[in-house]
């Protein structure tokens, strides 16, 4: 009869007392698989919002902006634009290009003035980036090459304006004058951001290069690369190549990790969900050394007769440890199923905080609040290593105290 | 005595299972510690910060501008300093300083940003608010100089120095736009992120020219003798100048003490999912105690000890289970919170980001004694009611199947 | 005097299993005072059941029986019956009997003298003082000096049920009721101890009713009772 055969009937001979066991590792498993999935969906939901409406995955902007944390001066922006995005849109990788240019303007209401930001961009290259056509509540989006104006919902509102109705602005231009706009609202957007929605206005790029004297010129590129999040660092490289074999050397090419706050504010997430999993492991450790010593100790007299009958410590400590690794096996795979079944589910509807936020409405969240989990093939790979070590860990214990039972002692105690 | 004995020796003899059942609970109970703390040393640094920088004790403001966005100078009190002339010699007040608030543009060669432009007075801002001994460069303004002191942040990130002269455009009462230029004298640093990244402080005076009003404030800002009689105040205020809104600081800061409590909510939420971990354990590790020591059971049952003497041994286990986990956990949170609470979190790695608090360089939580007592009484009662149902069960069984088979 | 008996059982009956197992069929059974009786029988005749009833852990179906001159149960034709209340139940065994178990039963995590203090702690007639006094007293009559402080894992199996006997019969009862106490004991130990039982019936005037199949024992006892098929063969 060999060791798994052998581990396996005694598993089997207590099955309440294993059901038990393997329940505590379903649990811990499961809760792995569905956490790591859910705080991939967050932080994934989270970079993707920075990245669509600001960052891109990586952005060509003036060498002299790349430290700055406020907007870049207008008279310092990408000269020769035409030829940049011409550049970008030819690099490697590279599947969508936009400038933009974002200027502070003092927008003039009733009773007083409203700091707005303006973003000017080409409409028909932001299909794929800000996808602003899919938040619309009202109207469209400007077109190309018009003087057409989007506004935040909020921002509309603020200004007691709709669709269909004029907006006159000044703002300073690159020569530090003032350049008058007049624009037609066509648009209201909705990006369920309340810090965009309160201040900010989208107008074509042509539009506002005419208005702030930036003809050719752009504050940032953005670029938006195949190979999705974590190839920015590769399309970074890709992109200063190009721009400097041209001759742009004063464009810096910077991927969306080093912009801002938004990667590294994760972090404490990071260390949360290390905790969690910790004191899942715990838990379910302490059930399997449970469980598992409550055996050994009603064996005593059995693992006496085996030591008895010649068997090594060695031989008694796999026996336990084969025990422990079959229960963990099963449970393991029960745990990454359930788990992964629920976080796939889940990751269908969504996981929705509107309603429990709507409360603060003040409080700035620069993410959207329905939560879609994303599992994927490592957060099942992750979870079933986490389910066999609880289970391989666990049992060391127990298996250490069976082989401790001398065979004579063994034999003599019941 | 028996009882407390049997409880103890019988979790001493499984030391390695009681350390781990109690690590969890430990565990909990720190990060139990150190959330609290955490909450209540953003909560004291903020309203530190809301009083001294922002809305003093109790605040005037004219009807119908703390519901706007962005309000513009028709919200304003005419004659202020009449009003304030009423108020400052009254008792318990220490001090009333008017300001004038106005939203606008600030360039400086190509550089230009927005900024909140706060007319003073500061002799008497100087009195109700600490944001003039924040003073880190240059030197604060006097009253009737053609001077400017702006936001360390912003001073920063636009390359301005003391001596510089930048010009400032604010939309004036009448509804023109009035640029004007001012030298820097002073750039603060005061830890109100606020502060320090949109605001600049002219002379009223300059604010007056500006604005194109005279004797005008957005807000009276008063200091009181003590925090405790805001409201009195507030209320007095409210009866006898009824042309002015009175608040509170409290009332003023109502959305972030609601955020506040949600976050206590929040933490409060994920706590209790370690804590039912930890209870989860505490569980199984007694009813496995109960398991093992059903024969034991059997025998005082036997000797006459009452259900409710063995049920409240094994409730002793979990207590004291609970109470050394409890230590164990107060003394990690309150170790790893008291460094923190003396070095600091910082907070510049959110520079720039709205983190809901009044807060910018570091965090310091603050330990109460209430939270350790807390903490404590939650980890027994926690461990307590973990142990309930095993402790039940034990007192119930069938004696004689309890001696005979070892099991209940 | 002549009435007074430990215990008094009159046709006594009780089954298991909704009646499908007889395991008394009816049983009549007096102890007196300072008797050393013995039931044997092979397993199943209803030696552990009448013990158990003895021991008031269980209720007979239906007859008489008294300890110590309480009534625990009483189901005769032609009267009211009479059962004892659990909690009264406990409270006689507390007080009034010991008991001796095939496996010794000690508190592993007690020493010897606390297991044989252990007793003493639900009386409310014992202090602490008479409670220490009372333990070394008995260590010192069944044998144990000097390992008063000993835990059960550090003694031999005959030491054990030495601890057993003190325990058992520290408070003084009516009656103590041992269950096979010599099975898990070699040859030598098992006389010996048979032979402290004994002895601490003559010392201290208890009455024993002993449960066992060990030749031995029931070579030294003085009422011997056999058990068949759930009656007393006479």
């Amino acid at each position: 009869m060999n060791m798994i055969h052998l581990a396996a009937r005694n598993v089997l001979r207590q099955p309440k007392r294993t059901v038990y066991t393997t329940i505590a590792i379903v649990v811990a498993v499961a809760a792995m698989t569905f956490m790591d999935a859910y705080i991939r969906g967050f932080i994934e939901s989270y970079f993707e919002t920075f990245i669509r409406l600001d960052a891109g995955h990586v952005k060509l902007m003036p060498s002299t902006s790349v430290e700055r944390s406020r907007p870049t001066p207008l008279d310092q922006g990408i000269q020769h634009l035409n030829e940049v995005v011409r550049i970008a849109e030819s690099t490697e990788g590279i599947t969508d290009v936009s400038p933009r240019i974002r200027f502070p303007v003092l927008l003039e209401k009733e009773t007083g003035v409203i700091p707005a930001m303006g973003i000017a961009f080409i409409p028909s290259r932001e299909e794929n980036l800000m996808n602003l056509q899919s938040f619309i509540i009202e109207g469209r989006m400007p077109t190309d090459s018009t003087d057409e104006i989007m506004l935040g919902n909020r921002l509309a509102e603020e200004l007691g304006l709709g669709v269909g109705d004029e907006l006159f602005m000044l703002a300073s231009d690159s020569y530090g004058g003032l350049g008058p706009g007049l624009y037609q609202v066509v648009g209201i957007v909705n990006t369920g951001i309340g810090m965009l929605d309160r201040r900010q206005f989208y107008v074509p790029l042509s539009a506002a290069q005419f208005q702030l004297a930036m003809d050719d010129m752009a504050l940032e590129v953005v670029c938006k690369v195949a190979s999705g999040l974590n190839g920015s660092f590769e399309a970074k490289e890709r992109l200063r190549n190009s721009l400097a074999s041209a001759g742009f050397t004063n464009v810096s090419a910077v991927p969306w990790q080093e912009q801002g706050f938004v990667y590294q504010s994760v972090q404490p997430v990071n260390f949360v969900r290390g905790l969690l999993m910790f004191l899942l492991g715990i838990l379910a450790a302490t059930t399997v050394i449970n469980t598992i010593l409550m055996s050994v100790i009603e064996r005593t007299r059995e693992i006496g007769a085996l030591r008895a009958m010649g068997f090594t410590r060695g031989t008694v400590i796999k026996l336990i440890l084969t025990e422990a690794f079959l229960i963990g096996l099963v449970a393991t795979i029960i745990g990454v199923v359930i788990g992964m079944s629920v976080a796939l589910f889940l990751a269908q509807t969504g996981i929705d905080y509107t309603k429990m936020a709507s409360g603060m409405d003040n409080f700035d969240l620069p993410f959207r609040l329905v939560i879609y989990p994303d599992p994927n093939v490592m957060t099942a790979v992750k979870s079933a290593f986490f389910g066999l070590l609880i289970a391989l860990g666990a049992a060391w214990y127990p298996a250490r105290v069976a082989v401790r039972l001398q065979p004579v002692e063994a034999l003599r105690h019941n | 005595m028996m009882v407390l004995r049997l409880a103890s020796r019988n979790l001493m003899r499984n030391k390695k299972r009681t350390i781990l059942t109690a690590t969890a609970l430990a565990l909990g109970i720190s990060v139990l510690i150190f959330a609290m703390s955490l909450l209540d040393g953003m909560d004291l640094q903020s309203f530190e910060n809301f009083i001294a920088y922002d809305m003093a004790h109790v605040k005037g403001l004219p009807p119908g501008r703390q519901d706007e966005d962005f309000p513009g100078l028709d919200f304003r009190i005419d004659n202020a300093s009449d009003f304030i002339s009423q108020i400052e010699n009254r008792p318990g007040v220490l001090a009333v300083a008017p300001r004038l608030e106005m939203n606008g543009m600030l360039y400086l060669r190509t550089e230009e940003t927005f900024i909140r432009v706060m007319g003073i007075d500061p002799v008497k801002d100087s009195q109700v608010f600490k944001t003039l001994d924040a003073v880190v460069d240059g030197e604060p303004i006097t009253n009737g100089e053609d001077a400017i002191l702006i936001g360390f942040y912003l001073a920063r990130d636009l390359g301005i120095e003391v001596g510089d002269i930048i010009t400032v455009m604010v939309r004036s009462a009448p509804g023109a736009l009035n640029p004007r230029q001012l030298t820097v004298k002073g750039i603060m640093a005061c830890g109100h992120p606020d502060v320090d990244q949109f605001e600049a402080y002219v002379p009223l005076s300059v604010a007056y020219q500006m604005a194109l009003l005279y004797d005008s404030a957005t807000e009276i800002d008063i200091l009181l003798e003590h925090e405790s009689m805001c409201e009195p105040f507030r209320d007095s205020l409210a009866s006898e100048f009824q042309s002015i809104e009175w608040h509170t600081w409290r009332e003023l800061a109502a959305d972030f003490l609601s955020i506040s409590k949600a976050k206590r909510v929040a933490w409060l939420i994920m706590i209790s999912i370690f804590a039912i971990m930890a209870a989860v354990g505490i569980a199984n590790t007694m009813m496995m105690s109960v398991h093992e020591r059903t024969r034991e059971i059997g025998t005082l049952r036997a000797f006459g000890f009452s259900k409710s003497t063995v049920r409240s041994i094994f409730l002793l286990e979990g207590a004291i289970l609970g109470l050394l986990a409890s230590f164990a956990g107060m003394i990690i949170g309150s170790a790893f919170t008291l460094y923190l609470s003396v070095e600091g979190i910082s907070l510049k790695a959110y520079e720039g980001m709205d983190i809901g608090v009044p807060l910018s360089d570091a965090l310091y939580p603050a330990l109460l004694p209430n939270t350790l007592l807390l903490s404590l009484l939650f980890g027994i009662l926690m461990a307590v009611a973990a142990s309930w149902g095993s402790a039940t069960r034990a007192s119930k069984g069938e004696i004689i199947k309890a001696l005979r088979e070892g099991m209940l | 005097m002549d009435n007074h008996v430990v215990v008094r059982i009159q046709n006594i009956e009780k089954s298991y299993n909704q009646g499908k197992v007889k395991a008394l069929r009816g049983v009549d059974l007096d102890v007196q005072p300072e008797a050393f009786l013995t039931l044997a029988g092979p397993s199943g005749s209803g030696k552990s059941t009448l013990l158990n009833l003895i021991g008031a852990l269980d209720i007979p179906d239906s007859g008489y029986i008294e300890v110590d001159q309480q009534t625990l149960f009483s189901f005769r034709p032609g009267a009211a019956p009479v059962t004892m209340a659990e909690e009264d139940r406990t409270a006689l065994r507390r007080e009034k009997i010991g008991f001796i178990f095939q496996q010794f039963n000690l508190v592993p995590v007690l020493t010897a003298r606390e297991n044989v203090e252990l007793p003493l702690e639900i009386l409310s007639s014992f202090s602490k003082k008479d409670r220490r006094e009372r333990s070394r007293e008995m260590l010192h009559l069944v044998g144990l000096d000097g390992l008063e402080d000993r835990r059960p894992s550090q003694l031999s199996g005959g030491q054990q049920q030495r601890v057993a006997i003190a325990r058992a019969l520290a408070k003084k009862p009516a009656i103590v009721l041992a269950d096979e106490p010599t099975a898990n004991l070699d040859g030598d130990t098992g006389q010996s101890i048979i032979e402290l039982m004994k002895k601490m019936r003559d010392e201290l005037g208890t009455a024993f009713v002993i449960s066992t199949h060990d030749p031995r024992v029931i070579e030294h006892s003085e009422i011997k009772i056999r058990l068949i098929d759930g009656r007393i063969e006479t």
